[in-house]
């Protein structure tokens, strides 16, 4: 299980990722979550996030009748979440290249 | 409260109905943590539409509250009213002065009821009649509207520790309301000097400003 504090830095950005891909709503989302490894992750918990990357105007809400069940909040990306997601690869990048590099040079 | 915010609240009282009785509690609990927070009514209501949608859309797949939430619900508000804009400075005193308006307009009524209506009747008109402002009334009006701020702020920042089911919790909540009306009574009797009179009309005037600007208030 991934630590929650590890977590909080990187969770915003894997939704992005999610829902770059398509417009899907918050259930969708933590189980396509799932699916990738990011175990116990419930639509309770990517929620706050949802929410403050729409206030910070990276995706956009649509409230719409689900053709199987009940109204969903559907979500989009926008242009700026867009260069926030590639923002948030870029860093990912660097951060992952940094850890790499200090537990191989450890090792040897 | 402007046509979207009426909307809102319409579409949100239908959901809550569709929220299952098992749910219901927990529900009303987060709910009322999050009316106590300091985030626009507004974000209040679009959060109350998440989470109803997000319960019922559980409910409709058979899963509990817990595997959608967790088990640590204030946990969960906090991480929820922490991503939504804070209030600013000017909403909160827009909101303090809506809230004094409206309870002055209410004691202000109750008072014109129980003494001013009473004297129209005994002497038959009612541009004679005076109401006497006691100090004992404006402390009082004071020790209400303090006590009724505080017993709700009190009841929106603990609702998940809420104990008033317990024989404790129901003796404690007794003894304080008990306590209140005593000093409240005793209040009126030893302060009873009159500071001015009121004109029964004026008084009645002064109420319905007093509403009136509190629903211009909850318009901002």
């Amino acid at each position: 299980m991934i630590s929650s504090q590890m977590l909080k830095g990187t969770l915003e950005g894997c939704i992005l990722k999610v829902i770059s891909r398509k417009e899907t709503y918050g259930y969708e989302i933590s189980e396509s979550l799932k699916e990738y490894g990011f175990a116990d992750i419930s639509e309770g918990t990517i929620y706050p996030l949802l929410l403050r990357l729409e206030k910070n105007g990276y995706i956009r809400a649509d409230y719409r009748e689900s053709p199987v069940g009940p109204r969903r909040k559907y979500f989009s990306i926008t242009a700026a979440g867009g260069q926030e997601l590639e923002s948030f690869v870029y860093s990912w990048e660097e951060l992952k290249k940094a850890v790499d590099t200090l537990f191989e040079r450890i090792e040897e | 409260m402007g046509r979207d915010m009426k909307k809102l609240r319409k579409l949100n009282n239908e959901l809550d109905k569709k929220i299952s009785s098992e749910n219901q509690p927990v529900f009303t609990d987060m709910i009322c943590y999050i009316r106590g927070a300091s985030i626009s009514d507004y974000d209040q209501e679009l959060v109350r539409r998440d989470l109803s949608e997000m319960i019922i859309d559980a409910q409709s797949r058979g899963d509990g509250l817990d595997a959608v939430i967790g088990s640590d619900y204030k946990g969960f508000c906090d991480e929820v009213i922490g991503a939504l804009p804070p209030k600013s400075t000017k909403q909160k005193i827009i909101d303090g002065a809506d809230i004094l308006c409206t309870c002055l307009a209410i004691l202000g009524a109750i008072s014109i009821i129980s003494s001013g209506i009473v004297a129209a009747v005994k002497t038959g008109s009612i541009s004679a009649v005076s109401i006497p402002i006691s100090v004992g009334t404006v402390v009082t009006f004071a020790v209400i509207i303090i006590a009724a701020v505080a017993v709700v702020e009190y009841i929106v920042r603990h609702p998940f520790e809420a104990d008033t089911d317990s024989m404790k919790g129901r003796i404690i909540v007794g003894i304080a309301a008990g306590g209140m009306m005593a000093a409240l009574i005793l209040i009126g009797v030893i302060l009873r000097s009159t500071l001015f009179t009121v004109n029964l009309l004026t008084a009645v005037l002064v109420v319905l400003a007093l509403f009136l600007a509190h629903l211009a208030l909850d318009r901002l």
